[in-house]
This record gives structure tokens, C-alpha cells and sequence, in this order.
């Protein structure tokens, strides 16, 4: 499975909620599609 | 002058590599592997690609803090600029320097400038060292918008006219230093600060690397037939925020998907089709470049970090 690593939002961000997920699993993605929608 | 299609060609893949170059060092940025701020010029290829170009092998570089692209677009190999952001033994400068303050003395290029407007009185000194050797070179002295409002460039501008001195100044004007837009900075567009001087001036589409690139030839022709500073300010946009760590809040989305429009890559494949260049030959460059970026990430992410020697730093 390809691992995916959260991106850093800012330089002192350490860790970040996922509040909305906009693929499921299984489906295709492409480079620079939106994946899910990250909060602080 | 019409540019030859191997040219347009070249111009194409120039600006394909500094996009492709950018997008994978904002990924290397967001998941951790650059330690420390990154600036990007992703929407200032045609202006970094289209003066760089132009250069004559003995001309030098001054590049900015948002300089990958310059500097890729003066021969700097991506593989060694990635690993020098990233911090590794096989860069550019050893690791030593990271983004913003790499330079290349195979390519001429002198150091990129953290400290904003420090570029200006070095180009003085660069422009008085080609003169006194009595070479027929210019430096290309790179900067902001943004910058053009800092002391030293009125100071520099002043000595560059006062001597004479085969300095091109290259103003990359994407409208905002860091969140701030132009209008809210000076009243006096950039190149007339320059005309002040009695200094050469063209203002030219950014986003149009055949405009960009012609003009700077002839201007680059005449700053070393008469050994005298010239300025183009080449009107562009930056897709992304002041660094790669920031949601640019100061702007609207119109405005930036109005921008995008002027995509200045998308836009100049429509003109090479238009030219009789093939879509075979643009996905071949475009090939090329993923190779090369491909290739460039691997190589930087396997190489080792520099071992500091603690006899040095002491």
C-alpha cells in the first residue's frame, strides 16, 4: 500500500485532524489531486 | 528576431524543469525533508527562464531568495541543487547552505541573497570588477518588486549610472512582497525609479517567455556594447505564498485563478503547436523532464548528510 505523509501546514506543526476524506480507499489518484481536508 | 524552434524548444523544457523542480521540493518541504523555509517561483518560470537564457557563458548571476529556478535556468544541475535544500554532502555547495544562499561557480553564478537587496551593491562591485579586467560580460542582478523599495537600490541604481557599469537588472515583478501588494508600497512604478538614473528601461509580459526573452537579448547586446546598466521588469505572478509554509490570505481566489489563466507554460504549448512543433515533441520534453526529477529526488534523498568536524566550527 503507498503510504501517504500528512503535509506540514506551517513550520511548527506537528500533528493535524482530518476533517473531511474526498477519496476512499481504493479509488485513483493522480499527483496534486485534493485527498482530504486538514484542520489544526 | 525569430526565435529558432530548437530555442522554443529549449525555452519549453527549461520552464517545464524549474515547475517539476518546485512541485517536488513543496513535497519535500510539507513532509518534513527540508529543514527550514523554501521560496517558490512556480508562475515566474517565462521570467526566470526567459532573462536567464539570454546570458552570454562569460556573463555572471546574482540570483534572489526565490532563485531555484534562476539558477536551474543558468545550467545548475537539479540533482545537486535538491540535495544541497535538502541539506546533503552531494549538493550544490556541500549541504552547507541549503535554498537560499547556494551559488555555482562552474555556471557563473555568483550566490543567491537571503537578506533582500544585499544583491544590489555586489552587482556594483561584480560590474567594476568586469570593467577594471575590461571583459565584455554583464552580471544579471535579480529582484522584487518588493525589494525595489529598499535603500540600497536607489544607492546601487546611482552608482551603476554614475560609472558606468554593465549591470542588468532583472525585476521579477509578481506584485507582492511577502503578503504586501505593490500599490501599497510606492506610488512610482519600478522601472521609472530606474529611468531616474537615465537608466535603459523595458516593461515586459512575464508571462510570455518569447517577449521576455527577446527583450532581454537586445537589452543584455546593449548593456555589453556600451558598458552601461539596463532594467527590465518582467510582470508576473506567484502561484504559491511567500514561502512554501503559508495559506496566503491576502489574496482572493479570483484573483489567483484569474492569474493562473496567464499560466505561462499552458499558454506557450498552445503557441508551439501553433508554430508547427508537434505534440510528440512537447511530451518528449516533458518526458525528459520527469526523468530528470525522477532521478534528481532519488539521488539527493539516498545521499548521506554532511559530518560537521567540531576542530572547524571551534
Amino acid at each position: 500500500m503507498f503510504e501517504v505523509i500528512m503535509p506540514r501546514l506551517g513550520l511548527t506543526m506537528e500533528s493535524g485532524i482530518i476533517e473531511k476524506w474526498h477519496k476512499k480507499e481504493g479509488d485513483r489518484v493522480e499527483t496534486g489531486d485534493v485527498l482530504n481536508q486538514t484542520g489544526k | 528576431m525569430k526565435i529558432s524552434k530548437e530555442k522554443l524548444l529549449e525555452l519549453f523544457e527549461k520552464m517545464v524543469l524549474i515547475r517539476q523542480f518546485e512541485r517536488k521540493v513543496y513535497e519535500f518541504a510539507t513532509t518534513g525533508v527540508v529543514r527550514g523555509s523554501v521560496h517558490l517561483c512556480i508562475g515566474e518560470e517565462a521570467a526566470a527562464a526567459g532573462t536567464v537564457m539570454s546570458m552570454g557563458k562569460d556573463d555572471y548571476l546574482l540570483p534572489t531568495h526565490r532563485g531555484h529556478g534562476q539558477g536551474l535556468a543558468g545550467g545548475t544541475e537539479s540533482k545537486r541543487l535538491l540535495a544541497e535544500i535538502i541539506g546533503r554532502e552531494s549538493g550544490l555547495c556541500k549541504g552547507r547552505v541549503g535554498s537560499m544562499h547556494f551559488f555555482d561557480k562552474e555556471n557563473n553564478n555568483l550566490g543567491a541573497q537571503g537578506i533582500l537587496g544585499a544583491q544590489f551593491p555586489i552587482a556594483l562591485g561584480v560590474g567594476k570588477a568586469i570593467r577594471n579586467k575590461k571583459m565584455r560580460s554583464c552580471v544579471l542582478c535579480f529582484f522584487g518588486d518588493g525589494t525595489s523599495n529598499q535603500g540600497t537600490f536607489y544607492e546601487s541604481l546611482n552608482i551603476a549610472a554614475l560609472w558606468d557599469l554593465p549591470i542588468f537588472f532583472v525585476c521579477v515583478n509578481n506584485l507582492y512582497g511577502m503578503g504586501t501588494h505593490y500599490s501599497r508600497t510606492s506610488k512610482v512604478n519600478i522601472s521609472k525609479k530606474a529611468e531616474l538614473f537615465g537608466i535603459s528601461t523595458k516593461v515586459v509580459d512575464g508571462n510570455n517567455i518569447e517577449d521576455v526573452y527577446l527583450n532581454s537579448l537586445e537589452l543584455i547586446d546593449y548593456v555589453k556594447k556600451n558598458s552601461k546598466p539596463a532594467l527590465i521588469e518582467c510582470k508576473t505572478y506567484r502561484w504559491m505564498g511567500h514561502s512554501a509554509f503559508e495559506s496566503r490570505p491576502y489574496r482572493t481566489k479570483e484573483e489567483i485563478a484569474r492569474w493562473k489563466e496567464s499560466d505561462p507554460i499552458k499558454n506557450f504549448k498552445v503557441r508551439l503547436l501553433d508554430n508547427k512543433i508537434t505534440k510528440e515533441e512537447i511530451e518528449e520534453r516533458e518526458n525528459k523532464v520527469n526523468e530528470i526529477i525522477a532521478e534528481a529526488a532519488e539521488f539527493a534523498l539516498k545521499s548521506d548528510y554532511p559530518e560537521f568536524d567540531d576542530s572547524i566550527i571551534q
